[in-house]
């Protein structure tokens, strides 16, 4: 799944022109403006959750303070310039902003329109039905399942479903139903907004049991950390096994009360618990309920490393990448898009790369048959992957962004991360200079 | 080796005005142990004793028969980027690359280095060296050997000069034969 974020002038932002894809990463600096590009990906994302369409704006002033109100349910309303410009690419829908004027495309929607209007002569129009049809079955998996089990057609089928789409006669109600589907999926996915799992989510084991306090006292508390809130709070998941944290810890809720168990016999309260702890479950807790569920869902994850020891960062990284699927098709799989300060996520990104790298070059060699369980070993040392054609990594700062992922060596590359490393080395050195 | 580099290379290319106290670029050391040294003064790298400065220490517990080569600033002419010296024996071929870091710059002097070393080992692959023969190391030496945070950038360059060249990439200060 592949979409395009161009911005200007936006708070730090001078100018980016994004390539976002499956796992996307972006770098830098304090307030270099990359949790804004991913909250303005969240909103872009997921248009008709955001903006009302039946309303009418007079004017630019009006375009702009509407912009301006969804921009502050993610509190960067106040990133908004007069000459503010955004753009957003995507298979369903193309949205922009530019001189207080918001232009919403929604390409795969006309799609449908078209198909609509194929209605008015339908027996004349059979071909470039099915030519829609096949198109959107390529890149709809749960709509290319609807339209196997509305024309009756066997999974299990030798020849391929897009030659038997060239054979076939649609009647009308199949195509009525097909239109209603395809129209369902449309709805969906132009809701379906990304959870945003912002650095500010131990809060929300805290203030989880005094909310209605809070209502009533007037607290002001961002929408969209209330947002995510309610995403961790409708989540059916009752059991996490936080091994990777710590032996035999494990997440239970217990009769809607968050628990840590250390043990069968023992347990505390999720608030008393270690702060990494209290960081990671709001992280993985809306993860792993979406693993369980089909469909299409985007995550940003904001500094995955809160709290975190080194060791548990990688393996909380290794715990989301692999519980991710593949969006393959728009409608099915996740996204997962990350900012980070630290050097071990980067690196525990760069890892899976290479796990993907090494498999691959494996599979392409001659050696391959001679020793292919190293595909086994490789799970032995990384126990999750990422294909480099789905991810991309950014370093904003000085209001531009540059590609910090090297696309032919599929490996991330020289970056600000790395370069402080160097800077504590530098340092280091220059002492040792004096002292000698 | 010597004798491929030597029919591709010659020998040093500032022979006749050469301070050196070896003035060949080429060497054969049979010692336990020895010490380099580069004083990034123009002169290409120097064996020394333990007790004077230096950034390297070769270990070659086997008294084994070890090719040393000055490449830059000696067999290879100023203007050419290369490594400061290359250390073989039968098995073992390394690539080094001395970088004095007390001044700072230790990311940029690292981005160079890699530069050098690659360059020098696509060299000696055009003049028939295969380092896929050898158990073969890209050796970037700081004063000191750091511990700091993972870098993902340097594990890549790692990966990179594994896959192009069957050279293991790597930063420190002894080789071992």
């Amino acid at each position: 799944m592949q979409s395009r974020l161009i911005v200007r002038n936006f708070g730090p932002i001078e100018f980016v022109d994004l390539d976002l894809r499956n796992v996307n990463v972006f770098i830098g600096p304090q307030a270099s403006g990359k949790s804004a590009l991913a909250k303005i990906y969240t909103i872009l994302k997921a248009p008709r959750k955001f903006f009302k369409w039946n309303i009418v704006l007079e004017g630019a002033s009006q375009g702009h303070m509407y912009f301006e109100g969804v921009l502050e349910e993610y509190n960067i309303s106040s990133f908004l310039r007069a000459d503010t410009e955004i753009e957003f690419q995507s298979e369903l829908h193309n949205i922009s902003y530019r001189d207080g004027m918001i232009n919403y495309e929604p390409l795969l929607l006309k799609r449908i329109e078209q198909l609509e209007q194929y209605k008015t002569d339908f027996q004349e129009n059979q071909k470039a039905i099915l030519y829609e049809v096949k198109n959107l079955v390529e890149k709809f998996i749960w709509f290319n399942f609807r339209v196997h089990d509305i024309l009756d057609i066997d999974f299990e089928s030798t020849a391929s479903f897009l030659t038997i789409l060239d054979t076939i006669t649609l009647t009308e109600s199949q195509f009525h139903r097909i239109v209603e589907i395809i129209k369902e999926i449309e709805a969906n996915l132009s809701t379906n907004a990304a959870v945003y799992i912002p650095a500010e989510r131990n809060f929300i084991n805290i203030i989880k049991n005094s909310s209605l306090n809070l209502l009533l006292n007037n607290v002001p508390i961002p929408k969209h950390i209330l947002a995510f809130g309610a995403e961790v709070e409708k989540s059916s998941i009752k059991n996490i096994d936080l091994g990777f944290l710590q032996k035999n810890l494990i997440y239970k809720d217990v009769n809607g009360e968050a628990r840590i168990f250390t043990d069968d016999n023992h347990s505390i309260k999720l608030t008393e618990a270690a702060s990494g702890i209290q960081s990671v479950l709001p992280v993985l807790i809306p993860i792993l309920s979406h693993k369980a569920s089909a469909g299409h869902r985007s995550f940003v994850i904001e500094e995955p490393e809160l709290n975190l020891f080194p060791i548990a960062q990688y393996e909380l990284i290794k715990k989301l990448e692999s519980s991710r699927k593949e969006p393959y098709w728009e409608d099915y799989g996740t996204i997962h898009t990350y900012t980070t300060h630290s050097p071990y996520i980067l690196s525990a990104l760069n890892n899976l790369l290479y796990a993907n790298k090494v498999k691959r070059n494996h599979i392409e060699s001659d050696e391959f048959m001679s020793n292919s369980n190293l595909e086994s070993e490789v799970n032995k040392i990384v126990s999750a992957e990422i294909n480099p054609y789905y991810f991309t990594a950014y370093q904003i700062c000085n209001g531009q962004a540059e590609s910090i992922f090297d696309r032919e060596t599929g490996l991330i590359r020289e970056n600000y991360i790395d370069s402080a490393s160097d800077k504590l080395a530098d340092d280091f050195d220059a002492l040792m200079d004096l002292a000698q | 080796m010597e004798a491929l580099l030597k029919s591709c290379y010659g020998d040093c290319k500032h022979l006749a005005i050469s301070n050196c106290s070896l003035k060949s670029s080429y060497h054969t050391l049979t010692t336990p142990k020895f010490y380099v040294y580069y004083a990034d003064d123009n002169q290409p790298v120097q064996i020394v004793e333990e007790n004077e400065d230096h950034q390297l220490v070769v270990s070659n517990p086997a008294c084994a028969e070890v090719g040393f080569i000055k490449t830059d600033k000696c067999l290879f002419a100023d203007n050419v980027q290369k490594c400061d010296c290359v250390l073989y024996s039968t098995t073992k071929l390394f690539f080094v690359e001395i970088k004095w870091s007390s001044a700072g710059g230790r990311n940029a002097k690292r981005i160079k280095a890699v530069e050098q070393l690659a360059a020098t080992i696509e060299s000696f692959q055009e003049s028939g060296v295969d380092c896929k023969d050898y158990e073969a190391g890209a050796i970037i030496c700081f004063k000191r050997k750091d511990v700091y945070p993972t870098r993902a950038s340097s594990n890549s360059q790692k990966a990179i000069f594994l896959e192009k060249y069957g050279v293991r990439l790597e930063e420190g200060n002894v080789i071992e034969f």
